[in-house]
């Protein structure tokens, strides 16, 4: 579950909290290239120098945990994926592709998969040597309860004996099986296509057991400070607040990192300013600055690129919790927002506007879904027709956020507005800071909530059964229909890739229509780059991709 | 002690010139002290008027008409989502003028005065109770414990609110958002008091072995009457100077809180979260009216309070008297 928080404020106010905000927005590259799927992976493409070395300098912001069995968000998983590494990952072309895993097979029945591991897989230090049990001893933390992780189970759950072993009843997974060092079984519940996807997420990527050992989610973090892992680049500092800084792992195994250093800057500060003083390399372009960025008249425009994301940022309801318990008030709240006007207007056009989950690029996207477009008049009717009778019957209603500060930031203020204009409604705010508003979020806690959802691979699973079946622990909505589950089962199985993907779209229709979500728009890249870097992609999610990167001379 | 009945019911009127004619005279001749003056009363009469002269609601937006200019229709142009510029500003003014009247009546004029006086003239363990209690606040730094009361107990004052909200009255306030201007003028009034408080019992000290008010006790005047008829008039002057200087210091903690996003928040608008909401500098560039309009007004204010109260501390001052 890589949530987003902020990227909302920090399109848009573009302060001092953006210039964190921005690293998530951060990307490079520029001419967006078609892959087969249809999915868009933009990269300048180069080659080379032979001079390798150089320095890379972007902003950051600080992640919540650098341990992979914890991260949730895409700001711990944008250092994760660089430092670690796991059996398998994801290239700059969005397909899976083998890291410590030098090639798999898959049973004819699609539920045995054997990985067969590289060797000579060296840890960050020493000359030690990952082995199959070291591949199951990191699975088999993110997934025990007493590492505390909340997405062990969303990513590695399917895996046979993982619910025993997460209900304490055993005392290992029996379905990660160690055959010999080199060699790695993983039994799976049922058939499901999008497994091999899911251990390209941090939970399966490997840690060393000597140094993690003990530690939780919670405790014990200070080994963070210098993780010990496989990855294409070495933590080599973390000043919290301050900066972190990426070293390249020489003997990195699918080749090492073109850059001498990479240097994230965790402080405040303006960052298109600090961009145009040639104190950092790449940056995202706030709202305030995004015209002026377009203008062909301008110079910086020449170093301006855009690229889509595969996310979604959406409102949510909790439908257990009164007054969202009733469905004609999720839909008379989704019917009264202008998603036109606040796109065109607040936005300036720099997000792609939603109408159902999934984001264009991704493969079962639905041109043909029908939204709930704007119409205040049927608004107003369904509240009336509602169980609370109209505007008065309703109970306080509080909006939760990522964020803190003066101003939840033009969005929400524009989309409260919106509900006060046409539905008569004055709904109140609250900000929490980003970690606490995870938690809060995931215990329930709020009525409803502003929030992202950037995908982990490309792969409508990702968005649709993680986030509306009643079984799935991210779930947030408590969001429960039993034809959508039936559906997204039948979809996750089957391995007729234009039936899966239909299912899948009946499946986000009736979502869709029950209103778990409001679904608002999807975000998309909007960064500068300076010449000289290059082959700095800006893929539609997290992946390991600054090993690609070099500076020319 | 013969006189003494002369004396009782009539304070030393002369012995520190009070705001009477002669003094308001001197002040009037103060050019700059007539400016801030004016300056002040309109910006306390805009807020206070507010419902009646803005011309929009402070969250009514146009979103066809973001970030204009001054025009006939919006004199100090829109924000970024088309909401008038000028009536946001006189809506923040409502919110900074409520707040801080409100708590310079409580925490100035009420805490303040009432303690001063009392410690001042009774004294004892009563003057030496208040004062302690007075160090204790005076000694902690106070922007760092607003921040924290404010930041911190914000949900259980709105639990508070929450169970008068059936109440016929209260009700009302509870939806015009009154926890948050209850917490915050609460937390300015609980510092407020110390500093008026401290000064008035200096002069009281002086004060209750004067004559007048051994007459007074003599002819068995109670406690509470010395205090009123005979002491409060004769500090009179202090609480004018320090009731002005405070009144811009608490407007100026106000917004200080909502920059902070922990004072007054959305959906009530304030100078702070104007501010901020333009302050970056990509804002500032793009659109500098959205940071310059709040500012000025919240400068305008702070220092006419400041010069003001510098006026009339020349005027009032025992030592130019």
């Amino acid at each position: 579950m890589r949530n987003l928080v902020l990227v909302l404020g920090g399109l848009v106010i573009a302060v001092a909290v953006v210039v964190g905000v921005v690293a998530a927005l951060v990307g490079g590259g520029g001419d967006g290239e078609e892959s087969s799927q249809g999915t868009p992976a933009a990269q300048i493409t180069g080659t080379p120098s032979a001079a390798a070395g150089g320095e890379l300098r972007l902003l950051g912001r600080d992640p919540l945990t650098l341990d992979p069995a914890c991260a949730s968000d895409v700001d711990s998983a944008n250092y994760i994926v660089e430092v670690f590494g796991g059996l398998v990952t994801i290239d700059r072309d969005l397909q899976i592709v083998p890291d410590i895993a030098e090639r798999w097979d898959i049973s004819d029945d699609g539920t045995v998969y054997t990985f067969y591991l590289r060797r000579g897989v060296l840890f960050h230090k020493g000359d030690r040597q990952v082995t199959a049990s070291d591949v199951k001893y990191s699975m088999e933390r993110a997934l025990d309860p007493d590492t505390q992780s909340t997405v062990g189970e969303v990513y590695l759950g399917d895996i046979v004996g993982a619910e025993e072993f997460v209900d304490g009843e055993a005392e290992e997974v029996t379905g990660i099986e160690v055959v010999d060092n080199y060699t790695l079984n993983i039994t799976i519940d049922a058939p499901q296509v999008s497994f091999l996807a899911k251990l390209t997420y941090p939970t399966a990527f490997v840690v060393d057991r000597n140094q993690v050992e003990g530690s939780t989610c919670f405790s014990g973090t200070n080994w963070q400070r210098k993780p010990n892992a496989t990855g294409p680049f070495k933590l080599a500092e973390w000043d919290l607040g301050q900066r972190i800084v990426l070293e390249p792992n020489s003997r990195y195994h699918l080749g090492a990192p073109l850059l001498g250093r990479l240097v994230y800057t965790l402080g405040g500060g303006s960052a298109i300013t600090m961009y145009e003083n040639d104190e950092l390399d790449v940056t995202g372009v706030g709202l305030n600055d995004i015209e002026r960025v377009r203008d062909p008249a301008e110079p910086l425009n020449a170093e301006f690129h855009e690229a889509p994301r595969m996310d979604i940022w959406y409102i949510g309801f909790s439908v257990q919790t009164p007054p969202f318990d009733d469905l004609k008030v999720r839909q008379a709240f989704a019917h009264a927002i202008d998603k036109d006007k606040l796109i065109e207007v607040v936005l300036l056009d720099a997000v792609v506007e939603a109408d159902g989950i999934l984001p264009p690029s991704i493969p079962g996207f639905n041109e043909d879904l029908q939204g709930l477009e704007f119409d205040p008049e049927k608004a107003r009717q369904l509240l009336a027709e509602s169980s609370y009778g109209g505007p008065e019957g309703l109970p306080d209603i509080e909006i939760a956020s990522s964020g803190r500060g003066a101003s939840v930031g033009p969005v929400s203020e524009a989309i409260l507005a919106m509900w006060e204009e046409n539905l008569g409604i004055e709904i109140s705010t609250r900000q929490a800071e980003t970690a606490t508003f995870f938690h809060d979020v995931h215990e329930g806690k709020y009525q409803m909530f502003e929030m992202g959802w950037v995908a982990d691979y490309p792969d409508p699973e990702n968005f649709l059964t993680i986030q509306f079946h009643s079984d799935s622990t991210t779930n947030y909505s408590q969001y429960a229909n039993a034809d959508v589950d039936r559906l997204l089962e039948e979809a996750d199985a089957e391995a007729d890739e234009a039936t899966r993907l239909s299912l899948y779209q009946q499946a986000e229709q009736i979502i869709v229509n029950d209103v778990p979500w409001i679904p608002l728009f999807h975000d998309e890249f909007n960064v500068l780059i300076k010449p000289y870097v290059k082959d700095y992609t800006l893929p539609p999610f997290v992946i390991p991709r600054m090993r690609y990167v070099y500076i020319e001379e | 002690m013969t006189d003494a009945d002369l004396t009782v019911g009539e304070p030393m009127e002369e012995a520190h010139p009070r705001l009477g004619g002669t003094a308001l005279r001197r002040l009037a001749r103060k050019r700059l002290a007539m400016v801030c003056l004016v300056a002040i009363v309109v910006i306390y009469l805009a807020g206070l008027l507010a419902p009646w002269v803005t011309p929009y609601g402070y969250n009514e937006q146009d979103l066809d008409n973001t970030f204009a200019g001054p025009s006939l229709s919006h004199p100090l142009g829109t924000d970024r989502l088309g909401r008038d510029m000028l009536s946001r500003v006189i809506w923040a003014s409502q919110t900074t003028v409520i707040i801080s009247a409100a708590a310079i009546f409580t925490g100035g004029l009420v805490l303040g005065v009432g303690l001063g006086l009392l410690a001042g003239y009774v004294g004892g363990w009563l003057d030496n109770v208040i004062m302690r209690v007075a160090d204790a606040f005076f000694a902690l730094p106070d922007i760092l414990l607003l921040l924290l009361i404010t930041a911190t107990i914000r949900p259980r004052v709105e639990d508070l609110f929450d169970r008068f909200e059936s109440w016929p009255v209260a009700g009302g306030l509870v939806e015009a958002g009154a926890p948050d201007y209850f917490l915050v003028f609460g937390a300015l009034a609980l510092f407020g008091w110390v500093g008026i408080a401290r000064l008035i019992r200096s002069q009281v000290l002086s004060l209750r072995e004067s004559d007048y008010v051994l007459a007074a006790r003599a002819s068995g005047a109670s406690v509470g009457r010395i205090l009123a008829r005979h002491l409060l008039p004769n500090v009179g002057n202090i609480i004018i100077v320090s009731v002005t200087f405070s009144l811009g210091a608490m407007a100026g903690t106000e917004i200080l809180l909502s920059w902070l996003g922990i004072g007054i928040t959305y959906p009530h608008p304030s100078f702070g979260a104007m501010i901020a909401a333009g302050s970056d500098l990509s804002s500032l560039r793009a659109h500098p009216h959205l940071l310059l309009v709040p500012a000025a007004v919240v400068a305008l204010l702070l220092f006419a309070f400041n010069l003001l109260g510098d006026a009339l501390n020349d005027v009032l001052s025992p030592r130019r008297g």
